[in-house]
């Protein structure tokens, strides 16, 4: 997390003007958020992270010129420090866990309100973000042990379990972090622990599948 | 059978000349004289002597007493130097004295048992007792007529070379008639092995009595020759061991040609069966009782080999042909011992009669193992047939699986569809259809506007969320309607109770049911923000006996004294919670706030314990108090 007194910087693509421009202007309403760059293709945004790389990027998955999915490939592996946040209408379980995998930090529901986006990236850069009780159901999941071929290290511990129990029932962090005694910041970085596993368990999860299928 | 014959007879003839030239003497001419006794004739008293030729067959030509005297005479230039011995090829007869210049130097008994057609003697002649010039051999013989008995040709000389012949004629008339005898009975009890196993096939199972019957006739027999107890009976093995093979060879033949004569098989065996039992009566009932079945026998190629050659598909068959030339040789062979006996042929030659069955079994083997070969092949095809029989309609029910599966699925996928499509239409349909007629009256405030959006943007998640994936878990579908609506109470600054305790898994949780039970929520909590006044919402879950109960209570004015229509609103409630399978209460009044209390049933596969997920118990049941109301 930023000192308090220097703005998240913040980028975003979105195919979509009135979106985009929605977006923007939400960003601009927070004094705490400064407005790094705005693009409209894939390739506009890949070009632009040469430039500057911003502390969140929105990203569409909806893109006309490449996959969303592929773009957050892209930027979760060659800016590790850059957090990722999708935009999607739904929050549905398929592009929300599909993008955590892909290395994403979170998402945004299109047409939320506007003071919405800025507690978002907060919660964001605090290392969290807002997860939904089936998105949490699906993690815990994937990531409990004794599932599948996993090493140790891409499994929940049993007090991310916890958490993840405790926002799959529909607690909210503070909720979550009051109810096992825990501070929200635990709560967050248990979080943040939480999508890197996710991360390295699609990973995992597609070398042992490509292992079994003899592709490798 | 007729070449294996004439090279033993080459053979014999062979090793005769070649034994001449070894200083063998074959004595073919002798004097005999009829006297009971076992004194030496000469020595008791003078005796008419008359000549006769070696052999001596005495059913040719019968002596007038069973007891007969031979006198041969053997001349040596000089004392024989090496060990001599008397060769016998065979000896039928009772008894028998062999005395070498009137020294009795061997009895018949002692040593060979019995004398029989088959028995080839070799008698050792004790050194010095053969002087150069004239020896004399007396032999002093108990024989009869009836029983074909006789002397053969007397045959003296070095015994190494007459043991050869002994030797030869022993293998020919003995050991290998032991031999092919047991492996037929192996190869009989083969055969009974392979009927019992395989399908019953008739012609195996006479082939195996007939294997078998010409063990035991033979082994009986040897019997009756070791222990003197089996005397009874061998009359009665004689005649199994030269006739009654021929039986089942018989219903062999007829089986292999697929005949059956229930009569005449009938008859033969009475007839086989009455001449083995006249064995023990007096002799002309048994004579009558064996020309009997010689005679029935005599006529059976008429039955038995006719049928075969009648059957035009049988005679081309090799092996069939190769049967019935088989059976034509054994008759030759049956013939050859006859004339034998009857003194047609030389009274020396050995005896064929024993080798038929085994000629005749070996003949019918070829059928009979083509047969197996060819049901062996059949089974194989069959086998191939069922197998691919099977794995077709193993496709077949595969693919019909695979049809129903899909048609299971599009079934499922087309009700789904049909149930989206109708909550679009009652829902978020609905919605923009007031929608668009509040914004066509012109009257609509754009507040009115956005917050309708707004709802009906909240009635398209609610039906995306009702088919996420819970997996029975309703914990989950109540902390996603609460998740959707914390920004909204937190912006509309009631307080939020949260009580969810550990819940059990509900297999019949749909998505129908789950959307049912999101929108009796987006009700009720709309009407607690929009019209109750409420300061606090609190949502709580437990489980009780047989369901599980969610109650949602605000502290508001309740249904009479809220603008919440109450009839309409209840009845529209009431009727979701029965698209989600449940029932529903509704406890409202001034001052008391309203509870509405949903019931859903557990099914009976409900698991009793939490939903699966790795979740421990632990931290149930909780609480939560969302974050104190934001300004308004």
């Amino acid at each position: 997390m930023k000192a308090g007194t220097e703005p998240v910087t913040i980028a975003l693509v979105e195919d979509d003007d009135e979106a985009r421009k929605r977006l923007v202007a939400s960003i601009r309403t927070d004094p705490s958020l400064r407005l790094a760059g705005e693009f409209r293709t894939g390739a506009e945004a890949i070009a632009g992270l040469a430039v500057e790389v911003p502390d969140v990027f929105l990203v569409d998955l909806g893109l006309p010129d490449m996959p969303g999915l592929e773009i957050v490939r892209r930027i979760a592996s060659q800016h590790p420090s850059c957090d990722i946040l999708v935009v999607t209408i739904f929050g549905d379980e398929e592009s929300v866990i599909g993008a955590l995998e892909a290395g994403a930090r979170g998402y945004l529901l299109k047409g939320a309100l506007e003071r919405d986006i800025a507690i978002d990236i907060r919660h964001l850069r605090n290392g969290g973000s807002p997860l939904s009780p089936v998105i949490a159901r699906q993690v815990l999941k994937r990531l409990v042990p004794g599932r599948s071929a996993q090493p140790a290290g891409a499994l929940l511990t049993p007090r991310e379990s916890e958490i993840l129990n405790a926002i799959a029932r529909g607690f909210s962090y503070a909720e979550t972090a009051n109810l096992l005694h825990l501070s929200v910041q635990t709560v967050h970085t248990h979080l943040k622990n939480i999508y890197k596993k996710l991360a390295v368990h699609s990973k995992t999860e597609a070398v042992f599948e490509a292992d079994r299928r003899r592709l490798l | 059978m007729n070449r294996l014959c004439f090279a033993l007879l080459l053979a014999f003839a062979i090793s005769t000349l070649a034994a001449q030239e070894h200083g063998v003497q074959t004595i073919e001419r002798a004097d005999s004289a009829e006297m009971l006794g076992y004194r030496l004739p000469d020595d008791e008293r003078p005796v008419a002597w008359s000549p006769v030729a070696l052999p001596h067959n005495m059913f040719r030509d019968p002596p007038a007493t069973p007891w007969v005297w031979y006198r041969l005479r053997l001349t040596y230039d000089f004392a024989p130097s090496r060990s001599q011995s008397i060769y016998l090829p065979r000896l039928p007869v009772t008894d028998l004295t062999l005395y070498v210049n009137r020294q009795p130097i061997w009895q018949l008994g002692e040593s060979y048992g019995r004398g029989s057609t088959l028995t080839a003697v070799l008698i050792p002649i004790p050194p010095g007792l053969l002087r150069a010039g004239d020896n004399a051999i007396h032999l002093y013989v108990t024989g009869y007529s009836r029983w074909y008995h006789g002397i053969p040709r007397v045959h003296v000389g070095d015994t190494k070379v007459l043991a050869e012949r002994a030797g030869m004629r022993a293998l020919i008339q003995g050991q290998m008639i032991h031999i092919v005898a047991a492996a037929f009975g192996a190869i009989g009890v083969l055969a009974l092995w392979l009927w019992l196993r395989g399908g019953r096939d008739p012609v195996l199972f006479w082939y195996a009595v007939s294997g078998i019957l010409l063990f035991a006739a033979t082994a009986l027999w040897y019997l009756t020759l070791w222990r003197d107890e089996f005397e009874v009976v061998r009359s009665a093995f004689v005649f199994l061991r030269f006739n009654g093979y021929l039986m089942p060879l018989l219903v062999l033949h007829l089986r292999l040609a697929q005949r059956r004569h229930p009569w005449l098989e009938g008859i033969l065996w009475t007839a086989l069966a009455v001449a083995v039992l006249s064995t023990a009566m007096p002799r002309p009932w048994q004579s009558l009782a064996w020309t009997v079945w010689g005679i029935l026998f005599a006529a059976l190629p008429a039955f038995f080999i006719i049928p075969l050659l009648r059957s035009a598909e049988l005679r081309r068959q090799p092996a069939v042909v190769l049967l019935l030339v088989a059976d034509v040789v054994a008759a030759l062979l049956n013939f050859h011992d006859w004339a034998l006996r009857f003194g047609w042929l030389d009274f020396d030659r050995p005896y064929l009669i024993y080798f038929v069955p085994p000629f005749v079994m070996l003949a019918a083997a070829v059928p009979i193992v083509e047969r197996m070969l060819a049901g062996m092949a059949a089974t194989r095809r069959m086998n191939v047939e069922l197998e691919r029989r099977v794995a077709a309609k193993a496709r077949e029910i595969e693919a019909s699986h695979e049809r129903l599966r899909l048609a299971q699925r599009e079934k499922a996928l087309t009700d789904e569809r049909r149930r989206i499509m109708a909550d679009m239409h009652d829902g978020l349909g609905a919605r923009l259809v007031s929608l668009l007629s509040v914004a066509q009256s012109g009257k609509a405030k754009p507040a009115e506007i956005s917050d309708g959006i707004a709802a009906a943007l909240d009635e398209l998640r609610l039906t995306v969320d009702s088919v996420q994936p819970v997996e029975g878990d309703v914990g989950v579908v109540l902390g996603n309607v609460r998740h959707r609506m914390r920004s909204v109470f937190e912006h509309a600054g009631i307080g939020f109770l949260w009580n969810v305790s550990a819940l059990p898994r509900m297999e019949n949780l749909t998505p129908e049911r789950i959307l049912a039970i999101q929108r009796i929520f987006l009700e009720v909590f709309s009407n607690a923000l929009k019209h109750s006044g409420a300061r606090t919402v609190a949502v709580s879950a437990a489980r009780i006996p047989g369901a599980v109960q969610v109650a949602i209570a605000d502290n508001g004015c309740g249904f009479e004294a809220g603008a919440m229509h109450a009839g309409n609103g209840l009845a529209n409630l009431r009727m979701r919670a029965a698209q989600a399978g449940g029932t529903l209460a509704v406890e409202s009044g001034p001052g008391i706030g309203t509870r509405v209390t949903l019931s859903l049933p557990l099914a009976d596969g409900d698991s009793a314990g939490l939903p699966e997920s790795g979740e421990k118990e632990a931290p149930y049941p909780i609480q939560g108090m969302s974050p104190k109301p934001a300004p308004a």
